[in-house]
Order: structure tokens, then C-alpha cells, then sequence
């Protein structure tokens, strides 16, 4: 059963409105004769709906009762009238009422224009309700995911900080190792017979010291957006030639490269130095041939996007099990033969990042016992 | 002779010091193993050192720190850093480092160092 307040000064009127709403089925709370009694009797009894006369005497007509109205409580209005002339109607339209009848009214009407506004509030309601509930749903969501973003940032933080202070402390202690090593090695008397010995744990120490210095690299790749430019391979491959030939002093090397041009362009950053060098300098290091033989060319991919730079070496080979996995830390740990420490998974990443590809083919197709062809595509600059 | 002064808060790292220093005839006459520790020696020094090894990772004070607070007591003071952090290499060089080696470091490169701003420091006090 809906309770309606009915507002009217002619208290004929309102009776007879009073009355006619009973007949029709509903409940009346009671009746105001004044803009300002029907807001505090609204406030007062919480009626489902107003029927509410637009012309009454005091300060406020119905048209302003029911802006208030509207505005504080969640009650529909609809405003009743003798009159209908423009100014009237369009102020009344303003204030948004949920009906309009004209009086002389017709019970049916008002009947339909009364059903119509309650079913309007009910509709709203809902509405309201699924939209609060959404909200809500969604706001804890957010929550959550703010939650787990702090956790995540918090993590990886501490990771960082980890990764720091370890890079940090290993190259102290590794500094610790080094330096003897290098001290014993130049004592004049130290016997030539433990020198071999010394040069061995020199090496592995030189090792750590790279290793170390590839995880700082690998780590900076993996947080990714990395600023890209263009950048000139023409030089960039002659010193990375030189390095290598001057860490890989102990063995012979025949480094042959031949670029058509003095700039070949592509998109990348300082970190391709690190790319070219650790391809070009596994190569060396896991061929057992004297001299060492790698020829480096650059090409063109087909479709002309590309540069292509190929290593090609006649060292042991990768079998055919192992072309994807030499690129995948994880999976070769076992294979002392083909390890190569962080070297491969650094190119990779860091490859992949400047939206290249690097594969690995047999030097010779078919024949991978002849050697390796490291093959990079980069994008041109 | 080259006198050293050697700041680290690793203790391995003075005897290294001390071994590869003295075994080329140069010496260190002084250690000190946080920054705060650095900057109170130096003042109490004398005569003053002609290197200072400085770490940059450091307890109470980090290296930078030290470096700015000898070079307001000393101006003259020649500082070389030495430090696994190579991401502090400019803020060291602009705080008035004169020089920035990477740790791992050979003994080569220290000494070359060394001997180059001993070098330098000696010509220019025979030019005053």
C-alpha cells in the first residue's frame, strides 16, 4: 500500500483528492495547505508520493515546495494545476516533476499519472541500487589490486636491493681474490710449478667479475622501456673486435669482417655493445682450434627492414637439441659443454628488446659438428 | 715513495692495499673504515698523505661525503675512488674525485693511476 500526502490550500479540493486516492487504492498520510507545510510534513511523514497544487498562497507555491522537496528527499512530486500556460509549465518542467495533471482532473488519470511516478521511483531505485552495488564492487577491486601492486612494488624492490647489495659485496670479496691471485703472480720467487694453479683460480675469479657484471645488464634489460636511438654498427663491431681480441689474448684470433659501407644504422642503445661482444666472444671461447677463425658480415633481410649481422665460427657446434636452449639460462645448466653463463640469455633479452631476433644455424647446413652462424636481425636505424 | 691513505669498510681490502702498495715501494700510512673515521684522520694528519683511497659504500658517512668534507679542510687533497658502484662515477668526479676506478680493479690499473696524479701533483708544486 503506497502513502500519498496531498497538498492543497482549498481544503474542499483536498478532501475530495483525499477521497478519490482512497478509492483508487491508496493510503493518504495526511494534507498540507502550504508550499512550506508540505515540506516539513513530507520530512515529517516520509509519504511514497506528493500530489501537490502549484498555486497556494505563503512564500513558497508548489513549484518551489517541490524543487526542495526533490532536492532533500527522495520522494516523487507531481504538481497539480487549474492553469497551464507557458510560464508556468516551463518553470514547473524545470523542478523535474514525476507528473503533471490538469484540474479539473479525471480519477483514471490521476490514476495512471500516480501509478506511472511510483513505478518511475521504483525503476530508479533499482537502478540505483545495482549502480551502488557496482561501485562498490568496484572500489573494493581497486582495493585489492592497489593492494597487491603495493606488495608488488615492494617486492620487487627488496629484490633489487638484494641483487644490489650482493653485486655489491661479491665484487668486494671477489676484489679480495683477485688481487691476491694477481700479487702471487708477480712475487719473484713463487715457485713456476703453482703458477698454472694460480692462473686457473685468476681466470674463474675474471669470471665472477663478468658474471656479476652481466646480471647488472640482464636486470636493466628486464625492467624494460629502455630509451632506444640509432646507432652505427660500422665502429661499433671494429671495437668490439678489439676488445675481444685483447681479453681472448691468450689464443690466436683471425676476425674477418667486411662491411660494404661505413654506416649501417640500426635502433638501439649502448647495451648492443654488450651483445655483439658476448656472441663474438663465446665464439672464441669454445673453439679449441688455433688460430680461432670468425668471419662477421651484415646484410640485408629480405624485406629490407632489417639488417642482418651473422658470427660465423668454427668451433664445436650447437646440435640441433640445443639451438633454442644455448639462448635459455635455465635449461642448460648441466651442459658444461655448451654453457656460457649469463652471455647468450643477455643477447637474447636484450635483442628482443630492441624488437631484433638472434638465432643460431650451422656454419655449414646439415653439418653442425663444422661450427656455429650466430645470426642477429636488428631494426634499421 | 707514494704515501697512501686507504678508506674502506672492508678490512680484506687494506691488507690488499698495504701488499700491492708496499711491494711497488709505495706506503700506507694510514686506514680508516667509514667515512666519518676518514674525514677525522685527515685533519689530525700531517704531513697529509699524497693518495686517498676512497670506497664510496661506506657506514656513518659514504664516500661522497668524506670526499666533500676533506676538500673543505684540504683543498690539495688528491682522493681517488675506488668502488664496486659505478653509477656514482660523475657525483664522485664532480665532488672533486680525481679519479674513479672500477672494483673488480687490476693492480695495473691502481698503480697507473696512482703514479699518473702523484705524477701530476709533483709537477705542479715544482711549477709553484
Amino acid at each position: 500500500m503506497k502513502n500519498i500526502l496531498v497538498v492543497d490550500d482549498e481544503s474542499i479540493i483536498a478532501l475530495n483528492l483525499e477521497e478519490d486516492l482512497k478509492e483508487l487504492g491508496y493510503e493518504t498520510v495526511g494534507i498540507a495547505s502550504s508550499g512550506e507545510q508540505a515540506i516539513e510534513k513530507a520530512r515529517e511523514l516520509r509519504p511514497d508520493l506528493i500530489l501537490m497544487d502549484i498555486a497556494m498562497p505563503g512564500e513558497k507555491d508548489g513549484i518551489d515546495a517541490a524543487e526542495a522537496i526533490t532536492a532533500e528527499l527522495d520522494i516523487p512530486v507531481i504538481l497539480l494545476t487549474a492553469y497551464a500556460d507557458e510560464e508556468l509549465i516551463k518553470r514547473a518542467k524545470s523542478v523535474k516533476p514525476s507528473g503533471y495533471i490538469l484540474k479539473p482532473y479525471d480519477k483514471r488519470e490521476v490514476r495512471a499519472v500516480v501509478e506511472m511516478a511510483l513505478y518511475k521511483k521504483e525503476a530508479e531505485r533499482k537502478l540505483q541500487r545495482v549502480h551502488d552495488e557496482l561501485e562498490n564492487r568496484v572500489s573494493e577491486r581497486t582495493a585489492e589490486l592497489t593492494k597487491i601492486n603495493e606488495q608488488l612494488t615492494y617486492e620487487r624492490d627488496r629484490a633489487e636491493f638484494l641483487a644490489d647489495l650482493l653485486r655489491h659485496d661479491i665484487n668486494n670479496l671477489n676484489q679480495g681474490i683477485f688481487s691476491s691471485m694477481e700479487l702471487l703472480l708477480v712475487l719473484p720467487d713463487f715457485p713456476d710449478q703453482f703458477k698454472d694453479t694460480v692462473r686457473t683460480a685468476f681466470v674463474q675469479s675474471e669470471c665472477i667479475t663478468k658474471l656479476i657484471e652481466r646480471m647488472h645488464i640482464l636486470s636493466k634489460v628486464q625492467k624494460r622501456g629502455m630509451a632506444l636511438r640509432t646507432i652505427n654498427i660500422v665502429p661499433l663491431l671494429t671495437r668490439v673486435i678489439d676488445k675481444v681480441k685483447k681479453s681472448c689474448f691468450q689464443k690466436e684470433l683471425e676476425i674477418s669482417y667486411n662491411f660494404a659501407v661505413n654506416e649501417i644504422t640500426v635502433r638501439g642503445n649502448e647495451l648492443l655493445e654488450d651483445v655483439f661482444y658476448n656472441i663474438l666472444e663465446n665464439a672464441v671461447k669454445y673453439s679449441r682450434r688455433n688460430p680461432v677463425r670468425v668471419d662477421v658480415t651484415v646484410g640485408v633481410v629480405e624485406d629490407g627492414g632489417y639488417w642482418k649481422i651473422e658470427f660465423k665460427d668454427r668451433g664445436p657446434g650447437v646440435p640441433e637439441e640445443l639451438k633454442d636452449t644455448v639462448f635459455r639460462r635455465m635449461e642448460h645448466l648441466d651442459r658444461k659443454e655448451f654453457a656460457t653463463g649469463l652471455g647468450l640469455t643477455l643477447v637474447k633479452e636484450i635483442v628482443e628488446e630492441f624488437s631484433g631476433t638472434v638465432w643460431v644455424e650451422d656454419r655449414i647446413k646439415g653439418d653442425w659438428m663444422k661450427g656455429s652462424n650466430f645470426i642477429v636481425t636488428l631494426p634499421k636505424g | 715513495m707514494v704515501t697512501v691513505f686507504v678508506v674502506d669498510d672492508e678490512p680484506v681490502l687494506h691488507e690488499i692495499y698495504y701488499r700491492m702498495l708496499s711491494y711497488n715501494g709505495d706506503s700506507v700510512i694510514a686506514h680508516a673504515y667509514d667515512g666519518e673515521e676518514a674525514v677525522n684522520r685527515y685533519k689530525q694528519m700531517n704531513p697529509k698523505p699524497d693518495i686517498i683511497l676512497m670506497d664510496y659504500r661506506m657506514p656513518v658517512k659514504n664516500g661522497i661525503e668524506a670526499t666533500e668534507k676533506i676538500l673543505q679542510v684540504d683543498a690539495n687533497a688528491k682522493i681517488v675512488f675506488v668502488s664496486a658502484d659505478i653509477a656514482v662515477k660523475k657525483a664522485a668526479i664532480a665532488t672533486g674525485a680525481c679519479s674513479f676506478i672500477a672494483k673488480t680493479f687490476t693492480r695495473e690499473e691502481l698503480l697507473t693511476c696512482i703514479e699518473h696524479i702523484v705524477q701530476e701533483k709533483r709537477k705542479t708544486e715544482s711549477e709553484i
